[in-house]
């Protein structure tokens, strides 16, 4: 059975029995036939519109199938009725809709209150729908996208990719790009951009098409071309879409290079070949001898599955391909373990969302219970009215509406409530959409999409009729079991079924407690994580240093780094307010988003044994670094200018270097080798967390950086200032391009903003679940406070009667309260329990703490209680102010 | 007359009869008829042809019965076929919707279909 045709299914149920028994089966697999003939006459989209019109016209069958239904229990109908049952027609159903918006103008603060919960529930579900339907739901915008793959783990060697594309036969097309930082000078300011280099069919398989002028032409993908295709982002940012550009030349890591062509803005280059970043393109010969080393792992590889083929197929005789590489070419492909390189290859969409898709349910399902929550609301608050309704509906049955017809009534009245509060949901949802762009902190992909679309109305609308139909169902039954006498008889409106409707308000308020308790134990969950997380201590002092990252490439050589080093470090002293100028291959938190860190080697004493060497970080930095950075030093010193040229190399062990290599031993003097070099041990450090809060602390090594350091163009300034960063950021960059004015300064950041990035993603869905969690809390102490308040009123008299027969206040006031905490309780219990299951499902996102943890378990329960009972208090409150004598003569 | 009150007919109603016109129907066959025939002007989803098939059979217009000859997923489908009754009444809602566009046709609302006035 098609997944639409299950749809449907399930939508038939809500049919009543009587007529499931007759002809579920049948019209289920009528709708099943009749979708695959459309799917093949009309193609998807027409098959999914005669989907959706069937859908809902379903649901307009079930609603006045109910009808029917109902009007039957009264008695069969006459035999020479024309139309028996709820006929109408459309003429009906107008009569009901402008009673509706009547009925429902007389009470313009009920309709305005229910619309606005509504609108809240739907809007931020609509809103979360738009951002996974953008990057779930939809469709990766490239031709024929269900035949994409991916290859995985890393990058591979171009020449592998050659031998794949003439071998493999399970894909059909290939495609790499090999991304890489360049320098851009030239007439603008310096900058440094990703610059991609594509395989021949690269763009071909992505469907990319140039704005202006032209891509790559196959010829220029042989010898090295000076041809260049830049993107549309990067033509905005920086030359405001010049036309003018085209033809003409850019600077592009010191090489002159001719535009040919404007990518088309809506090309999406896939995460996984570095597309968001990259600004300019250029044409890659696979056969460029500078690239043919079979460990040269530079290549992000897509590939398009020849005709029929299965991924599994791709992935089994890619598996084989591995194999066979491992025994051509060990050196490169095989580990010292005897393991080898894999290339698992997945579906493109896999590799782009796979690992978002979880967290992207959980939010979804989060904001299902808001909406479910705001439903529980408006369906308590329709039950109050329909108790202050009984009268009228009483007169209605005595005067001959069938309770069918009544029954309509009320649910066009649910119907017209939960689709104007779909029509301002929707405005919300639009609002959400941009504060989502903005705050965003760029962890999902293909966020491009995101907006409020076409079908994300179609979403709003199918919510908005069936939150409709959820909350007005119970309250609807409820109050069409009028018994039209006892009303009647009953001057003040209040028949036995005040009982039943007293009850089934008890329940809404436990519903309301727990879905509260089950939101804001998962905010809970992940602040608590989030907070550990940035506690976590991190060896050094973060406050007032700001950092810069600088790269030296050509044209500098080791000498010229050197001196440029001991320019800038001069320069940047002089600024006022500068306590410290220290630099270093690497600074801490520079890493924390991906990427490997730093220099690492296999550091052994003379006493390590072979297979015992300690794998650890080696960080070359300028005399004074712990200081400036204020980490620890146990014992001994700091790196100093003394240290520079002195063999054998004068280095700093972490505390944690320091136990692995030497353990009980005072490390100080002793003499350790990495990397064919001798070094004596001249201080400790305490440990520093030098990749991101939630990894594990390494072996670390501090050496002076003039040894290794000028070997590499990658250098990071740390400068501890009084000033802040605005203040002093233009004094670096003018020291900077005093000395070298070709020189891109891209990113003058604080250290506590590079931690703070590093969280970005916690903080994000931190944030947003407590937004929920806060929201329900509202809702839900909106909730208690109204059902109390109401059954407070409608017990008036009887508290009237207590307090009249020598009842204190303080009894009257217990009374309310005793309800209030029981309800509570129940609530805290069933919301606890369902929370406790669902946790799990946050187990991924949390950091030094279970699914399970006591602490926040607690403390959410607390608040919860606390604000329960707040809620209820003020009309236990207003209870006990009653005035006996007022009541008893109100009546 | 045994089709009065019952006139006129509601399009669906109507349509479902004049395609039982041409012979017994199981609901699949009723809906693709009107596909073909009535294109997309009137339109039935399954869910609410069933309902209008119950109620026409209560009104004495149509016969249900379940073709044992024919068993898809185990369920007897069933099959729809017009009563005499049925069969009337269709014939005078045509007649009457002749009478109709016969005047419309006069007035010069719709054009001849050149059989000649």
């Amino acid at each position: 059975m098609t997944f639409a045709a299950r749809v449907y299914r399930a939508v038939l149920y809500l049919f009543p029995r009587a007529y499931r028994e007759r002809y579920h089966d049948q019209a289920v697999s009528d709708f099943d036939a009749l979708f695959r003939e459309r799917s093949v006459r009309n193609g998807r989209f027409g098959a999914a519109r005669f989907a959706c019109w069937c859908l809902l016209r379903a649901l307009g069958g079930a609603f006045g199938e109910w009808a029917f239904t109902l009007n039957e229990a009264k008695g069969p109908p006459a035999a020479a009725r024309t139309r028996p049952g709820l006929r109408r027609g459309i003429f009906g159903m107008r009569h009901d809709i402008k009673y509706a918006a009547r009925s429902l103008a007389k009470r313009p603060g009920f309709a305005v209150t229910v619309v606005l919960l509504l609108a809240t529930g739907i809007g931020a579900a609509t809103a979360v729908f738009s951002v996974v339907d953008a990057v779930l739901l939809r469709q990766l915008p490239y031709p024929d996208p269900d035949r994409l793959v991916y290859l995985e783990e890393g990058a591979h060697p171009p020449a592998d990719f050659a031998d794949w594309e003439r071998e493999v036969e399970s894909i059909a097309t290939w495609g790499g790009v090999f991304s890489d930082e360049v320098d851009i000078t030239g007439a603008e300011r310096p900058d440094r951009i990703t610059v991609g280099r594509v395989t021949p069919d690269l763009f071909d398989l992505l469907g990319a098409r140039a704005t202006m002028g032209r891509l790559f032409a196959s010829e220029e993908h042989v010898g090295d071309p000076s041809v260049a295709v830049v993107s549309h982002r990067f033509w905005q940012a920086r030359w405001g879409s010049d036309p003018e550009l085209l033809g003409r030349q850019i600077r592009v890591g010191d090489r002159p290079l001719t535009v040919v062509g404007i990518m088309a803005s809506d090309f999406v280059v896939p995460t996984g070949l570095r597309g968001r970043e990259t600004a300019v393109w250029t044409p890659l010969d696979l056969l460029d001898p500078d690239i043919q080393g079979r460990g040269y792992h530079v290549l992000n590889v897509v590939g398009r599955l020849a005709p029929g083929v299965s991924v599994e197929a791709a992935r089994a005789e890619m598996e084989l391909m591995n194999e066979r590489f491992a025994d051509l070419y060990p050196d490169s492909h095989r580990a010292r373990d005897g393991t080898y390189a894999r290339t698992p290859v997945v579906t493109l969409e896999e590799a782009e969302v796979g690992g978002v898709q979880t967290t992207l349910l959980m939010l979804m399902g989060a904001v299902g219970l808001l909406l479910l929550l705001a439903c529980v609301n408006v369906a308590n608050l329709l039950l109050a009215r329909g108790a202050d309704r009984t009268r009228e509906l009483a007169l209605k049955g005595a005067l001959g509406a069938r309770r069918a017809n009544v029954f309509a009534q009320l649910t066009t009245e649910s119907l017209l409530l939960s689709l104007a509060g779909g029509l301002v949901g929707v405005g919300l949802a639009f609002l959400g959409v941009r504060l989502f762009e903005i705050l965003e902190p760029g962890v999902l992909p293909r966020t491009e999409s995101v907006g409020v679309d076409l079908r994300v109305l179609g979403f709003a609308l199918a919510i908005s009729v069936a939150t409709g139909l959820v909350f007005g169902l119970v309250p609807a039954l409820q109050a069409t079991r009028v018994d039209v006498n006892a009303a009647l008889k009953d001057g003040s409106g209040r028949a036995t079924a005040g009982r039943e409707r007293a009850r089934i308000q008890g329940s809404l308020v436990v519903s309301e407690v727990a879905l509260s308790l089950i939101l804001l134990t998962g905010a809970g969950l992940l602040f608590h994580s989030f907070v550990r997380l940035t506690r976590v201590d991190t060896g050094f002092d973060s406050a007032q240093l700001v950092t810069v990252d600088l790269q030296l490439g050509d044209p500098y050589d080791v000498e010229s780094r050197i001196q440029f080093v001991e320019e800038l470090t001069r320069r940047l002293r002089v600024i006022p307010q500068t306590r410290a100028v220290v630099a270093g291959a690497t600074l801490p938190f520079q890493y924390a988003t991906g990427g490997t860190c730093c220099f690492q080697s296999s550091v052994s004493t003379p006493t390590t044994e072979d297979g015992q060497e300690v794998r650890t970080l080696l960080h070359p930095v300028t005399p004074g670094f712990l200081s400036a950075l204020n980490v620890s030093i146990l014992s001994g010193r700091d790196i100093e200018p003394s240290d520079d040229g002195v063999e054998p190399v004068p280095v700093v062990l972490s505390e944690h270097a320091a136990e692995r290599l030497f353990g009980e031993e005072d490390p100080l003097g002793q003499t350790i080798s990495f990397s064919s070099r001798q070094a004596r041990v001249v201080g400790v450090a305490g440990n520093v967390q030098h990749e991101s809060f939630n990894r594990d602390v390494r072996p670390e090594l501090y050496m002076p950086w003039k040894v290794r350091g000028p070997d590499i163009p990658y250098l990071n300034f740390a400068i501890r200032t009084d000033l802040d960063i605005g203040a002093v950021a233009p004094a670096i960059r003018a020291a900077i391009w005093d000395l070298d004015p070709n020189l891109p300064v891209p990113d003058i950041v604080t250290m506590e903003g590079r931690m703070a990035r590093s969280v970005a993603e916690e903080r994000f869905y931190s944030v947003l679940l407590a937004t929920f969690a806060a929201v329900a809390l509202l809702l839900a102490a909106g909730g208690i406070y109204a059902t109390f308040l109401y059954s407070v009123r409608q017990r008036m008299r009887e508290m009237g009667i207590r307090l009249a027969l020598g009842a204190r206040r303080g009894d009257v006031v217990r009374l309310v309260l005793r309800r209030g905490v029981l309800l509570t309780a129940i609530g805290v219990v069933v919301g606890l329990g369902a929370a406790a299951l669902g946790a799990r499902l946050l187990a991924n996102m949390v950091f030094g703490i279970t699914p399970h943890d006591p602490l926040t378990y607690t403390v959410v329960s607390g608040v919860m209680g606390l604000v329960a009972l707040a809620a209820c208090l003020v009309p236990a409150l207003r209870a006990g102010r009653t005035d006996p004598l007022e009541t008893l003569r109100a009546d | 007359m045994v089709t009065r009150g019952r006139l006129p007919l509601s399009p669906r109603d109507f349509l479902i009869l004049l395609i039982l016109t041409r012979g017994a129907q199981h609901g699949y066959g009723i809906i693709r008829a009107s596909e073909e025939h009535a294109g997309n002007e009137i339109r039935f989803d399954p869910a609410n042809l069933y309902r209008a098939l119950r109620r026409l059979d209560r009104e004495g217009l149509v016969t249900v019965s379940s073709d044992p000859s024919d068993e898809s997923e185990g369920a007897a489908r069933r099959t729809y076929a017009l009563t005499d009754e049925g069969r009337e009444v269709v014939r005078a809602e045509s007649a009457r919707l002749a009478r109709l566009t016969d005047t419309a046709r006069a007035w010069r609302l719709i054009p001849d279909s050149g059989r000649g006035r």
